[in-house]
């Protein structure tokens, strides 16, 4: 059937939170498959304190992809302003090796909601999926404010992982 | 990887069928059941048939039983050549299990119910529906089904296929 064979990039938005992690995990047990791309799209908005830094370069158009290999290296993290968990880097190892596929992430500055649906369409992505509930202060009833944009928002099909509030 | 019940919903609206395609060639695998979830919003309790199914919805019903017109009568669903032929392309591809379940009442509740009672590993909806009501993004369904549900649940746009 057709999209059987040609690979896929299948993007997975993180903000690095416990259900974030939920979703990458289910993105790469239940989706993605042998040499399909697996991209981790995470937005953030640079505070002042970001100024001055590399990222200033990377700003408008996001960051490049970020090989695996430079995802685990400590220096990435101060290249492109992203705080990554050793749990997710673990992940994604691990994820690369036992599912073969290519794993990339792509840093991108701003509004987190506009940044995941721009990137859908400028990577483009075949699909998405992204948690519920996130790092955010405000706890909604059933999902995110991002979660919400996206899904309402993107052009590829979106998939939801939600976490209860007994979990992570 | 285990078995699993991979859900999609469907009004039989040209939504519904962008989203089976989508699950057809992006989510099923080898080993998997297709369970195709249809709910009758609007019905009459004439038959004594579905007066037995009402609570719990139809059995499963095999995709060879569901493409009988005769017998999808009886469960009150008219499914299309369009959709009887993605799932017997499944069917026959994949070795994955293609079967239906039929519910009746309010299509957000029996959704919901249906997830945990099947259970379904996942489910595939669209994005909108027969509606003619234009929402803001989301159907009613949709929106729901997407903020209760208690599996992963993919939202399939119509311009996404």
């Amino acid at each position: 059937m057709e999209g059987e064979v040609i690979a896929r990039r299948v993007g997975v938005a993180m903000d690095f939170s416990p259900c974030s992690r939920k979703a990458l995990q289910w993105a790469a047990d239940n989706v993605a498959r042998t040499g399909d791309y697996l991209i981790v799209v995470t937005a953030f908005k640079p505070t002042s304190y970001d100024q001055g830094s590399e990222i200033m370069l990377w700003e408008s158009s996001g960051s490049p992809y970020i090989p695996l290999t430079e995802i685990s290296e400590p220096v990435t993290l101060k290249k492109y302003g992203v705080k990554i968990d050793a749990e997710t880097i673990d992940m994604l190892n691990t994820i690369a090796r036992q599912k073969e596929v290519v794993v990339s992430m792509k840093v991108l500055y701003g509004d987190p909601r506009e940044k995941i649906c721009e990137a859908v369409d400028s990577i483009p992505l075949s699909c998405i999926v992204i948690g519920n509930r996130g790092l955010g202060k405000l706890q909604r009833v059933f999902m995110g404010s991002v979660s919400e944009y996206v899904v309402n928002n993107a052009s590829c099909p979106v998939t939801v992982v939600k976490m209860a509030e007994h979990e992570g | 990887m285990g078995e699993r019940n991979v859900g999609v919903a469907m009004d039989f609206s040209t939504c519904s069928k962008a989203a089976l395609r989508w699950a057809s060639t992006n989510m099923v695998r080898g080993g998997d059941r297709l369970v195709l979830l249809h709910v009758n919003s609007s019905y009459q309790v004439e038959s004594g048939i579905v007066h037995l199914w009402e609570q719990d919805g139809s059995p499963l019903i095999p995709l060879n039983e569901f493409s009988d017109p005769l017998i999808a009568k009886r469960y009150g669903v008219s499914p299309d050549k369009e959709t009887l032929n993605i799932l017997a392309q499944v069917a026959n591809q994949r070795q994955v299990e293609v079967v239906a379940k039929v519910y009746w009442g309010d299509p957000m509740k029996k959704i919901c119910e249906g997830i945990e009672k099947i259970p379904f590993h996942c489910l595939i909806v669209g994005s909108r529906g027969l509606s003619k009501v234009k929402r803001a993004l989301l159907g009613s369904v949709s929106s729901y089904v997407v903020h209760h549900a208690t599996c992963p649940v993919t939202v399939v746009k119509d311009s996404a296929f």
